[in-house]
């Protein structure tokens, strides 16, 4: 993932929320592995989902979409739990790494 | 259910900052339209009523409290807002739930993620094919 999967028009819209919303997977990921409160997490899930998607991150909007189909779909195992997690640690690590291109 | 040929405003509902800014991006710097926020249902059924109206409502189904199918029944209800054509924004566009939205008073569905570049022209389609 890179800031060119962003559309020009919001990269920047995506530069000055980057850290917020990196900071909401951030928080899902731990919510997750915790158990506490799926019902949140599904939420949340369900609206990363769109978001990183509409932003052009197809790879995060999927990442997101099966964390929100696995709570959907019942209560998941420890071992689930700490799967999705470490893909959401990943999906956090890749996408805070995104920098501007020379001159944004 | 009064049909606009060419909306020109824009009441957005969603619960969520990033999205609403997003599509405000996109529905008045790449579709030309004026935009008006909400970020509840509740808070639509006032905006929807200001002066002037909304051409057209694009309406969030996920929401907290209000979510968007009681948004969209109460908008109905209302006199003053019940021509207002709404569309529905959802990530869930299988087939029934649209059926249900469409049965429910909806003039059409956006899905979600939406692709900022065409929502406006999205919007147009379905304001100007009137829900056919």
């Amino acid at each position: 993932m890179n800031i060119s999967d962003v559309p020009e028009l919001l990269v920047p819209m995506w530069l000055e929320r980057q850290e917020a919303i990196c900071d909401r997977i951030e928080a899902l990921a731990v919510a997750l592995a915790d158990g506490t409160n799926d019902t949140d997490s599904q939420m949340s899930a369900h609206k990363l989902r769109g978001l990183l998607g509409t932003l052009g991150f197809s790879e995060g909007s999927e990442t997101a979409a099966e964390v929100e189909n696995t709570l959907m779909s019942g209560t998941p195992s420890q071992q689930v739990r700490t799967q999705l997690s470490n893909s959401l640690v990943v999906l956090h690590d890749e996408l805070a790494a995104i920098r501007p291109a020379e001159g944004q | 259910m009064i049909m606009t040929d060419s909306p020109q405003r824009v009441l957005l509902v969603d619960d969520e900052d990033d999205i609403r800014m997003v599509a405000e991006i996109a529905l008045r710097d790449v579709g030309g339209f004026d935009t008006m926020t909400a970020e509840s249902g509740e808070q639509a059924l006032t905006k929807a009523v200001e002066n002037p109206p909304p051409d057209v409502i694009l309406l969030d189904m996920m929401m907290p409290q209000m979510d968007g199918l009681e948004t969209l029944i109460r908008l109905q209800m209302r006199p003053e807002t019940r021509e207002i054509p709404v569309i529905f924004m959802t990530a869930k566009a299988q087939t029934a739930e649209i059926e249900k939205y469409v049965a429910a008073g909806a003039l059409g569905v956006i899905t979600k993620p939406f692709d900022p570049m065409t929502l406006a022209d999205q919007v147009r389609g379905i304001v100007a094919d009137g829900g056919a």
